[in-house]
C-alpha cells in the first residue's frame, strides 16, 4: 500500500496548528480545578457576601455605607408605588446580594463564558422567566451568579445581550421548549458535592 | 435644627419601609383587582376559579398576579390572552395542578412567543406543545392513576393503601405530564412506549433522589410499578390526532 | 478514575493535565477558531467533572470525554451559525510572518486553509483520525454514526482537500 502524502500532512498540520496555539491552555487545570470549588456550596452566607462585596476593608465599608443609604432611598419610594409594585414571591429571582440572604437551600453557580457581552442573565423557572443577572466582574469573560435554591429540578436559560442561549454546558440535561433549547438542572442530589 | 430635620426624614423613611412592606404582600383582592382590569368576557369564570385555588393555597397570588401582569402587559389579541387565563381555569377547576401550565406560559412570554402558540401549540418543525394539550396530558396522567388504583389523599385525612397526600399526588401528575410533554416536543414518537417509560422513570427518580425529595422513591416505585409503556402511548397518541 | 468519583477535584486536576492536549487539539479542529477551541475545551472539562457520576466505567474514558468534547463543539458551531464572529476570526491558519516561511510550514499554512474550507461534517471524523490517531470504531461511537459512514466522510474529505489544494495551485499530490 502506498504511502499518502496527504495523511501525513494533515497530521502535521493539525499537530503543528494545536502546538501553536497551546499557550491559551497553559495551567487550565488550576483554573478547571477552580471553578469546581467554586461550584461547592459555601457554608457562610457572611462570608459570601463579604467576598461579593468587595476585597478590601476599607473599600468594605464605603460599599456597606453605600449599600445602607441606596436602600433607605429606595425605601422612601415606596411609600409611592407599593400599590401596584409586581413583588414577587420569595423567589430567588431577587438580586443576588439579597438573595443571599434567604435560608435553606443550596448556592448554585451559574456559569456563561461570553466574552465581548454587554449584560448576560439566567431566566428559569426558578424566577418566573424573569431576568436574574450575572457579573462579570474580573472581565474575563466568564459570568457568572450565585443563585439560591431549593432542591428541585429547574429549567432556564441564560440571555446574552437580549439573545437566549439554552445549552448550558454545566446543565444535567437539555429539553426543547417552544422550538428551542431549555437547560435543566437538579440541585440538591442525595450524595453529591455539587 | 438639621438634627431633627434629619431625624424626621429618618423616621419617614422608617415609615414608609413599613408601608411599602405592609403593600408587599400580595393578596387574593390584588389578583381579583389585575383580573378585572384585563376586561375579559369570561371574567367570571376565570376569577371563581383562580379565587378558588387561591383561597385553597394551590395557587400562589404572587404567582398568579406576576402572570396576570405579564399578560396585561403584553397588551395582546384578548382573545388569546382569555384563552391562556381559561386554560389555566379549566385546570384548576378540574382540580388538576397547573404548576407547568404558569411556568410554560410565563417562560413563552418571557420569548415572545405569540401567545396563540402559547395556547395552542404548533404542529411544525420542532412540535410546540401549547396549554391546551398540557392541559390535556395533566388530566389523562391523573385518570391513568386513578385507573391503577391511585389516588391522592386530600391534605389532612389519614392516607388509605394506595393514596398519596395531595401535595405528593399533584407533584407526580405534574412532573409525569411535563416529562411526556417533553418527549414529545423533543419529536418522540407516541409509538414509543419503553421510551416514554424510561424518560418518566428517570424524572422521577432523579426528583426522589433530592435531599427534601418533592417526590418520594415509593412513589415514584408505585406508579412505574403499575403503568406500562403501552399505557403512555395511549395518552400521548391523543396528541398527534 | 474512582478516585474522581469520589468527587476529589485535585484528581480531576491531573486529568485535565493528562487530557487537556488531546481536547484542545480536537476543538481547534472541530471549530478552526483559537478563542472558541479555549472556551470548549474549558467548558468539556467542566462538564465532564459534572457527569462523571453518569460515566460507565466499562467505556474508555477518553472515548467518553471526546464525546462530550464533540457535543460542546457541535452546539458552538452551530451557534456560531446564528452568531457569525463579528471582529475578523482568530484565523488560525493565516497571518504567518513572511520572512520565516520555510517550505515546510507553507505546506503546512495550505493544508490548514484547506481544512478550515472543509465542511464540519467531513472536518470532524478528519480531525479524530489524524490529530487524535483515533480507531474508526472509536471516531463512530464519538460522533455517533455507523462505521461505515465514518470511512466514507473520511475518503471523502480528503478528496476534497486535495482538489481544494490542487486547484490553489499551491501542492501537488501523488493520486491515490
Amino acid at each position: 500500500m502506498r504511502v499518502d502524502n496527504l495523511d501525513q500532512s494533515l497530521s502535521e498540520a493539525l499537530r503543528y496548528e494545536a502546538q501553536e496555539e497551546s499557550y491559551c491552555i497553559d495551567r487550565l487545570e488550576e483554573r478547571v480545578v477552580t471553578e469546581i470549588e467554586g461550584r461547592i456550596p459555601n457554608g457562610n452566607v457572611f462570608e459570601l457576601l463579604g467576598r461579593m462585596l468587595a476585597p478590601t476593608r476599607g473599600a468594605r465599608i464605603g460599599q456597606l455605607a453605600t449599600v445602607g443609604l441606596t436602600a433607605v432611598l429606595f425605601l422612601a419610594l415606596g411609600l409611592f408605588v407599593s400599590n401596584r409594585l409586581p413583588i414577587p414571591n420569595n423567589s430567588t429571582g431577587a438580586p443576588a446580594i439579597a438573595s443571599g440572604m434567604h435560608g435553606n437551600g443550596n448556592e448554585v453557580l451559574f456559569v456563561m463564558p461570553a466574552p465581548g457581552a454587554h449584560s448576560v442573565s439566567v431566566v428559569g423557572n426558578f424566577n418566573d422567566w424573569e431576568a436574574t443577572p450575572l457579573t462579570d466582574t474580573n472581565d474575563d469573560g466568564i459570568w457568572t451568579a450565585h443563585i439560591p435554591l431549593p432542591p428541585g429540578r429547574y429549567e432556564y436559560a441564560f440571555v446574552v445581550d437580549g439573545r437566549w442561549w439554552g445549552q448550558d454546558p454545566l446543565a444535567d440535561e437539555y429539553v426543547r421548549s417552544f422550538g428551542e433549547y431549555n437547560s435543566v438542572r437538579y440541585v440538591g442530589q442525595a450524595g453529591d458535592g455539587a | 435644627m438639621r438634627r431633627i430635620v434629619f431625624a424626621l426624614f429618618f423616621a419617614a423613611c422608617l415609615l414608609s419601609a413599613g408601608f411599602s412592606l405592609a403593600g408587599a404582600e400580595v393578596s387574593i383582592a390584588d389578583v381579583q383587582e389585575a383580573l378585572t382590569s384585563l376586561s375579559l368576557a369570561d371574567s367570571g369564570e376565570i376569577m371563581e376559579a383562580f379565587t378558588l385555588n387561591l383561597s385553597q393555597g394551590n395557587l400562589e397570588p404572587a404567582e398568579a398576579l406576576h402572570l396576570i401582569d405579564r399578560l396585561t402587559a403584553k397588551d395582546a389579541d384578548p382573545e388569546d390572552t382569555e384563552g391562556i387565563l381559561l386554560s389555566i381555569a379549566h385546570a384548576i377547576q378540574d382540580g388538576l395542578p397547573v404548576t407547568m401550565l404558569i411556568e410554560k406560559a410565563e417562560e413563552g412570554l418571557a420569548r415572545n412567543v405569540p401567545l396563540s402558540i402559547i395556547l395552542n401549540g404548533s404542529n411544525g418543525q420542532p412540535r410546540i406543545l401549547g396549554l391546551t394539550q398540557r392541559e390535556y396530558m395533566l388530566g389523562a396522567v391523573r385518570d391513568l392513576l386513578y385507573s391503577k388504583g391511585i389516588f391522592s389523599c386530600p391534605s389532612g385525612a389519614q392516607p388509605v393503601s394506595q393514596s398519596i397526600p395531595v401535595g405528593r399526588f399533584n407533584t407526580l401528575v405534574n412532573e409525569t405530564a411535563d416529562c411526556l410533554a417533553d418527549y414529545v416536543e423533543a419529536g418522540g414518537s407516541p409509538l414509543e412506549g419503553h421510551l416514554m417509560y424510561q424518560q418518566v422513570n428517570t424524572r422521577l427518580a432523579d426528583l426522589s433522589n433530592l435531599t427534601a425529595p418533592a417526590i418520594l422513591p415509593e412513589d415514584a416505585r408505585l406508579v412505574m410499578d403499575r403503568i406500562t409503556p403501552a399505557d403512555l402511548t395511549t395518552i400521548v397518541l391523543k396528541i398527534f390526532e | 478514575m474512582r478516585a474522581s468519583l469520589a468527587g476529589e477535584t485535585e484528581a480531576w486536576g491531573e486529568i485535565v493535565v493528562r487530557y487537556k492536549d488531546a481536547v484542545f487539539g480536537l476543538c481547534l479542529g472541530f471549530l478552526r477558531n483559537r478563542a472558541d477551541a479555549e472556551d470548549i475545551t474549558h467548558d468539556a472539562f467542566i462538564r465532564a467533572y459534572v457527569n462523571l457520576r453518569r460515566y460507565k466505567l466499562d467505556k474508555k474514558f477518553s472515548t467518553w470525554l471526546f464525546t462530550v468534547t464533540s457535543n460542546l463543539c457541535r452546539n458552538r458551531l452551530r451557534y456560531r451559525r446564528y452568531h457569525p464572529v463579528v471582529s475578523p476570526p482568530d484565523q488560525v491558519s493565516g497571518g504567518n510572518d513572511p520572512a520565516h516561511i520555510v517550505a515546510r510550514e507553507d505546506r503546512s499554512a495550505a493544508v490548514r486553509a484547506a481544512i478550515d474550507r472543509l465542511p464540519a461534517s467531513y472536518r470532524s471524523p478528519i480531525v479524530l483520525r489524524y490529530y487524535n490517531e483515533l480507531a474508526y470504531k472509536e471516531i463512530a461511537e464519538i460522533l455517533s454514526l455507523p462505521e461505515g459512514t465514518i470511512k466514507t466522510r473520511i475518503h471523502r474529505g480528503k478528496m476534497l482537500l486535495k482538489q481544494v489544494m490542487e486547484k490553489d495551485g499551491v501542492i501537488h499530490y501523488e493520486s491515490g
